[in-house]
């Protein structure tokens, strides 16, 4: 009965999708019919889809297992939550989910449309609604969540365990709302180039879902890696794995996309880069779904994979992107280049920025195509280590982080001035003088190329906060309310640069000074890590909701106190006989104690012990810089040409 | 300086610095590449130099010795590599599945330094399955 109501659903919305199109480009009627149908039609696509969504919630909910994807991913004893989430935790559901997301999309373009011109909003909404069309087309044909097999099972087979964990529940819609958020760029983009002539304040009207879709990517990829942290049990943060890149692309396009943004809005400068920066932004999404489908890197993210499904995203991906290059690339407008060239201006910078991460990302894709690129033309089959991705990424962070703080002290139009230079020189003085002390006091025998990356890191913060010190007296006698509308902006951009800085910080420090033990040891050992003393007590169980725990305690101990007992686990689950590794991780101001246990003998462990100092900075850092941005969207200046970034 | 010689500077500077990228790139990537063997294709005398292996983890093979650390053989139905290996095994990791393991040969033993996991127990890695359908 499922099975039928939901292809039935999907049929719908894909003949929705088709009435959509058909009425935003039928030449017939006029404009405002035409528009009054497209967007009728847009609801329905969403409310079809969302309903196929719930349907198929329902069906994992209630175990329905003529469902082939619920039986292949649940299981009568699953705790409900993972019911809930576990529709996005195999192929088919996550490609609904990423539907849905895709129609919501549209839903609130329909929505809140704003003062945009009819023409341009029903060009927009007719390439989401090609894109929801292709992906239904995707869905319906490879992929189908609603599938029937008959008989129906007694038992599914159940979610794959290393899921079945709270990062299941935010990481992928957090992640594809970033991926998907940009689908509304490129459709703005694309009916923004097609328009050509158009002068409106079109950065305005995508500067929101910039910000929106990069608030939900930073945060899915900071859950991810945090994921990653803590449950596949190596203690890294980041591995320069294919999928991770793939998210980091369209990061790294996302993060340039606002800066040109910015400069567009402010300058009106650079207006085809800024649109293809929107296109490039979605593109690498897609190729990033497309490579994790296909199955074609290696990678530890792997879902089932099938070259015939791969092949599909390859066709929408290549006629996407295609589509759209053809059309910049016909609309293309020459800059006119009389204006004076004022080097020390915020514009250079941003430039600079887009140079710097436009370089970043390409030395990224390159190692990261490389194997495939390798094995077609030699046939050897290669892997590119992460040492590659660090030594060819640490240059340009350098760059982009002796940098960053420059740009927001100078002025849009002008050449730079006294003040910047002032301000410039305190964070400068402050740095030098916070390193200094730093060195001192705390830490006696760090080298000098970690110092000076250090160095940087906090550099980054402490300009960031001299830049929101009040610039001259005038500023401290104006009216509450008008220096709110002025500053508050300025505060998301700073509080999102500082907390690059955190990160940085976080990145360099737990790198360079991180102390990792792996051995053997037997009942009642003790072993010395930095200032800790770490005692092994014996184990213990637990007795979970679809699991037993083997626990291994341990002791940590401090200055001949003990300071925390830490339970890292062995995990049975009990139907399907799998056994995951937990870590257990006990935090020290900013540092993290981890923990992971190998072989479990009678007379003795094997565990793997590991002190990281200030690693905790990394995802604080990545949630303070997603919520600088959302600060920032929650007080935009409301003036078009305002010097607010 | 007129606003042309500005820019000319300017483009000229970006042009440098993206030929250094390049440069830095291929020198990065010569140092870096990991090449992927199966038992029967390794060369076991290539000392010294990192690679991964891949193939199965050979039924009844896994000894888990209290000194030396962790022992198993890595085979293709043709040829077959032991592997020592002292760190904590991924979880899927099992007896006649799909492995692969990065390390370097010393007389004759692969020393792994990393076990590659998976999130799915039933993927194959892509390369372990290519090497074995051909054989």
């Amino acid at each position: 009965m499922i099975a039928l109501t939901g292809n039935l659903l999907l049929l719908f919305a894909l003949l929705s999708s088709i009435a959509t199109l058909f009425f935003a480009k039928i030449p017939a009627i006029n404009t405002h019919k035409k528009y009054k149908f497209a967007c009728l039609f847009g609801i329905f696509q969403f409310l079809f889809i969302l309903f196929s969504y719930f349907l198929l919630t329902y069906g994992f909910v209630v175990s329905d297992f003529s469902l082939v994807t619920v039986w292949q991913n649940s299981e009568i004893q699953k705790p409900l939550i993972y019911k809930i989430t576990g529709v996005w935790g195999n192929h088919e559901g996550s490609m609904l989910l990423w539907l849905l997301i895709l129609s919501i999309c549209l839903f609130f373009m329909i929505k809140y449309d704003g003062k945009i011109p009819k023409r341009v909003q029903l060009n927009t909404i007719a390439i989401q609604t090609s894109i929801i069309f292709a992906f239904l087309l995707f869905i319906l044909f490879t992929s189908n969540p609603f599938a029937l097999q008959l008989p129906i099972p007694i038992d599914g087979i159940g979610l794959n365990t290393l899921l079945q964990d709270p990062g299941l529940i935010i990481h992928p819609p957090l992640l594809y709302i970033g991926y998907v958020g940009y689908s509304v760029l490129f459709s703005y983009s694309v009916a923004i180039m097609l328009e050509n002539k158009l002068t409106d304040n079109w950065a305005r009207w995508i500067e929101k879902w910039a910000y929106i879709s990069w608030i939900a990517l930073t945060l899915g990829i900071c859950i991810g890696s945090w994921w990653a942290y803590y449950e596949l049990g190596w203690g890294g943060w980041w591995f320069w794995d294919p999928v991770e890149n793939a998210s980091l692309l369209p990061w790294i396009t996302g993060t340039a996309l606002i800066h040109s943004l910015l400069n567009y809005k402010s300058t009106g400068q650079h207006r085809d880069w800024t649109l293809l920066l929107s296109i490039l932004t979605f593109s690498f999404s897609l190729i990033g779904t497309f490579l994790v489908r296909s199955g074609i890197l290696t990678s530890v993210h792997s879902f089932a994979s099938d070259p015939q499904r791969g092949l599909w995203i390859l066709i929408i991906l290549s006629f996407f992107i295609f589509f759209s290059l053809f059309i910049f690339l016909r609309n293309l407008q020459k800059e006119s280049e009389k204006k004076d060239f004022v080097f020390l201006r915020r514009g250079t910078f941003i430039l600079i920025n887009n140079y710097l991460l436009m370089v970043s990302v390409v030395v990224i894709f390159f190692g990261m195509m490389y194997p495939l690129l390798l094995e077609a033309i030699t046939g050897d089959r290669i892997t590119v280590g992460p040492k590659y991705f660090n030594i060819v990424i640490a240059p340009l962070v350098i760059l982009i982080a002796i940098l960053m703080p420059i740009g927001p002290n100078l002025s849009w139009k002008d050449n730079w001035t006294q003040l910047a230079v002032k301000r410039l020189m305190i964070s400068f003085v402050i740095t030098i003088f916070l390193i200094i002390s730093m060195q001192l006091v705390i830490y006696e025998n760090a080298d000098l190329f970690h110092l000076l990356l250090i160095s940087l890191a906090i550099w980054i913060f402490i300009a960031s906060i001299v830049d929101l010190l009040p610039r001259n007296l005038s500023e401290f006698r104006m009216e509450f309310s008008e220096l709110k509308r002025k500053n508050l902006p300025i505060i998301g951009s700073r509080i999102t640069h500082m907390a690059f800085g955190i990160m940085l910080f976080g990145i360099i420090y737990a790198s360079a000074y991180s102390e990792n033990k792996d051995l053997k040891m037997n009942l009642g050992d003790k072993i010395q890590i930095d200032r800790f003393e770490l005692q092994y007590d014996g184990f213990g169980t637990h007795i979970g909701e679809n699991y037993d725990d083997l626990q291994i305690n341990f002791s940590l101990i401090k200055d001949d106190k003990k300071i925390a007992k830490m339970t890292p686990a062995k995990r049975f689950f009990r139907k399907s006989g799998d056994i995951t590794t937990e870590a257990s991780i006990q935090k020290y101001y900013f540092d993290h104690m981890y923990i992971t246990v190998g072989e479990v003998q009678e007379q003795f462990i094997y565990a793997s012990v590991s002190y990281k100092p200030f690693v905790r900075f990394i995802w604080l850092g990545g949630f303070l810089m997603a919520f600088g941005i959302l600060f920032k969207t929650l007080f935009r200046s409301k003036i078009f040409g305002a010097t607010d970034a | 300086m007129t606003n042309k010689a500005k820019r000319l500077y300017f483009y000229t500077t970006a042009t440098l610095l993206s030929a250094l990228a390049v440069a830095l790139v291929l020198i990065a990537l010569d140092e870096n590449i990991i090449y992927f063997y199966s038992p029967s294709e390794v060369n076991q005398s290539e000392a010294a130099t990192l690679l991964r292996v891949g193939g199965l983890v050979k039924d009844g093979s896994l000894k888990i010795d209290s000194d030396l650390g962790i022992k198993f053989i890595i085979e293709d139905n043709i040829a077959e590599v032991f592997v020592i290996y002292n760190g904590i095994l991924p979880d899927l990791f099992r007896e006649g599945q799909g492995v692969i393991a990065e390390g370097k040969f010393i007389d004759n033993l692969f020393i792994a330094n990393e076990i590659v996991a998976k999130h799915d127990e039933n993927y194959m890695p892509k390369e372990v399955y290519e090497s074995l359908k051909n054989k």
